[in-house]
């Protein structure tokens, strides 16, 4: 198994952007005396073979009749994406060929080696990784290419389409701008060459980031991003500052956002608050919509099945999100459980996600009061042998975690916590071998305290 | 050390290490100490994601055997000899298991020798009495791979898992960031 690594610089301009010319909007949005300190370097690396895969995506994914699959059936092309699957990718050979024979995979099972998803069709030279923080599950290298990875762009513009919000192509403006609010996190300037140039921003609102607190401010401000995209912490972050900035959308995802919180952000920044459900694994999946999620890729097969068998229920039924299909050829998905949980209905052939539990934000603090996102710990936590973990905080602060792991780490993750939330909290740590943790989580946050 | 130093301590291979009860992960972090000969040292190069309770028995006593071959006395080394070993237990054997049964990597001289070879190989010893090219030939000679001719196809899909292996770990794979922000 390869040794994970983080992320790393590795690339010059011109790899990053093989088809944009002009790069002087993004070393002013690099070098702007307000700028904060970018600690990373992104690029698309769409060349022209790419770029076109991209813009074919973008056509399929964007069209106004929209024909999921109806109650009961299969989608057609099912049958030939599995075929591919067991022809082309080493995971799945000597699979039956029949889908409704198929077993279902887990997040361990990429987990474990990531490189038997990849095709035999992939092109090597297209091979880009990254590892998630662990917030559902331990770390995980998930791989994919340029043609994926631009992809969640158009499938952005597809739910926006409904609001008729159009991001412009323009190379002297920031399009998107993806807010964090962390300790610690990846920040760059980049640009999207399917959005012709246009600027993409990845932030982190934390103080540290930045020269002069104002910054922030100062900085949203000249730049005025058209999309924002983040989580509900940041986003509370974002309000709490209230920039005199006008997006034209407010993109949420990675956990549950509130309605409260929805209609707060709608009310200051004058514009759709839409939440989105994804998953690194395959990007967008779903958006909000009252009180359920809608589908939004047709090249996305949607199934609900048991937790604990091998068993598809029927529609209505609650149970474990199960998903098939996508657009990445180094992480072709057959069956694969999303750790989520929810019932589905089909209506007019498109699927909807009811009793959806999206991951519901947790509040964490450290001895002295002060928010700690549980990221942070995700963070953390991801440099030691653990299988999982769950953590909750009680009113009083006092930690009580559940960890699974065969090392001896006791002493580690005692110290670790203890780094994080401050060296008086108290802690009760029970450290299980692996393999007792049979139907929960792999990774899971509570506390006593409210959003 | 000679081949035949290594068979010898090989052969007499405890029972202990070729039980599937066995914590393999335990025996692998002792053996890296004992290899380093720091027996504070927590942070070894072991793959932090391996779980080993769930590879196949043959595999994981595979590893246990070598772990016993990797404790003859004369087997000393640093992190970067750690890495080879991470080659061999984890890349090389993980390959082979498929086609030996663990008992004959104890019962069967062949196949005892060519698990040294293996390890010999990884690590680019060579032992006292041979040249490069003499231990290149009697490793290929003993090749269960190459005797039973299996990796014609799949030596394709281990070359291809390997390079995909090295991409992974490419600083230029790992220039990539997730666009929805939490990585």
């Amino acid at each position: 198994m390869a040794v994970n690594k983080g992320p790393q610089i590795a690339l010059n301009d011109q790899e990053r952007f093989p088809l944009l010319e002009n790069l002087g909007f993004l070393k002013q949005l690099k070098q702007d005396a307000h700028a904060p300190s970018y600690n990373f370097e992104s690029g698309d690396r769409l060349n022209d073979s790419h770029l076109n895969q991209v813009n074919l995506y973008a056509q399929k994914i964007r069209e106004r009749e929209r024909h999921f699959w109806n109650e009961n059936e299969i989608p057609e092309w099912i049958n030939t994406y599995l075929a591919w699957c067991i022809k082309t990718v080493p995971f799945y050979k000597n699979r039956d060929l029949k889908f409704l024979n198929q077993t279902t995979i887990r997040r361990n099972d990429i987990h474990q080696a990531p490189w038997s998803f990849v095709s035999m069709d992939c092109n090597l030279d297209d091979l880009l990784v990254y590892q998630t923080s662990g917030t559902t599950g331990p770390a995980m290298d998930v791989i994919f290419d340029p043609v994926a990875q631009a992809s969640w762009i158009p499938q952005m513009e597809s739910i926006l389409d409904d609001l008729n919000i159009k991001i412009s192509r323009d190379s002297n403006r920031v399009a998107i701008a993806m807010i964090c609010d962390q300790k610690k996190t990846l920040t760059y300037a980049s640009l999207s060459t399917y959005l012709e140039g246009a600027g993409v921003l990845k932030l982190n609102l934390h103080e540290g980031d930045w020269n002069q607190k104002e910054d922030r401010i100062t900085y949203l401000e000249k730049y005025n991003p058209e999309v924002l995209t983040g989580d509900p912490f940041a986003f509370t972050s974002l309000y709490d500052l209230k920039p005199k900035i006008r997006p034209k959308v407010m993109i949420s995802s990675a956990m549950k956002l509130s309605e409260q919180l929805k209609k707060q952000l709608e009310a200051y920044f004058q514009c759709p608050v839409i939440d989105v459900f994804s998953m690194t694994e395959c990007r967008n999946i779903a958006f909000a919509e009252k009180d359920r999620y809608r589908a939004i890729r047709s090249d996305l097969y949607l199934e609900i099945f048991d937790p604990k068998s091998d068993q598809l229920l029927p529609e209505g039924e609650v149970g474990e999100l199960v998903i098939s299909g996508g657009n990445n050829p180094f992480l072709p998905l057959v069956r694969y459980r999303t750790g989520d949980f929810c019932s589905l209905k089909i209506e007019n052939a498109i699927p909807y996600l009811y009793d959806f539990e999206a991951r519901e934000p947790v509040l964490l603090y450290d001895s002295n009061g002060v928010f700690l996102n549980n990221i942070n710990v995700s963070r953390a936590f991801a440099k030691f042998p653990l299988a999982g973990f769950s953590l909750h905080q009680s009113a009083n602060y006092h930690l009580t975690v559940k960890a699974w792991s065969n090392d001896a780490i006791h002493k580690d993750l005692i110290s670790q916590l203890h780094h994080l939330f401050g060296a008086d909290i108290s802690i009760d740590l029970d450290l299980l071998p692996v393999g007792n943790n049979d139907g929960v989580k792999p990774v899971n946050y509570s506390s006593d305290f409210e959003n | 050390m000679s081949i035949y130093d290594l068979l010898d301590h090989l052969k007499k291979c405890p029972i202990e290490f070729q039980k599937q009860e066995v914590s393999t992960h335990a025996l692998v972090g002792d053996v890296y100490r004992k290899i380093t000969g720091d027996y504070t040292f927590k942070e070894f190069n072991i793959p932090k994601a391996i779980d080993f309770k769930n590879y196949p028995v043959d595999y994981r006593i595979a590893i246990q055997i070598s772990c016993w071959l990797l404790s003859y006395h004369k087997i000393k080394g640093d992190q970067n000899f750690l890495n080879k070993i991470n080659t061999f237990l984890f890349d090389e054997l993980s390959i082979l298991f498929k086609y030996v049964k663990s008992p004959k990597w104890i019962e069967d001289d062949d196949r005892s020798e060519e698990l040294i070879r293996l390890f010999l190989n990884c690590c680019n010893i060579i032992l006292e009495g041979e040249n490069m090219a003499e231990a290149a030939d009697r490793f290929e000679s003993l090749s269960t791979i190459k005797r039973l001719g299996v990796l014609e196809k799949s030596k394709a899909a281990y070359d291809r898992m390997m390079e995909i292996r090295r991409k992974l770990a490419a600083e230029k794979a790992r220039e990539a960031a997730n666009p929805y922000g939490r990585e």
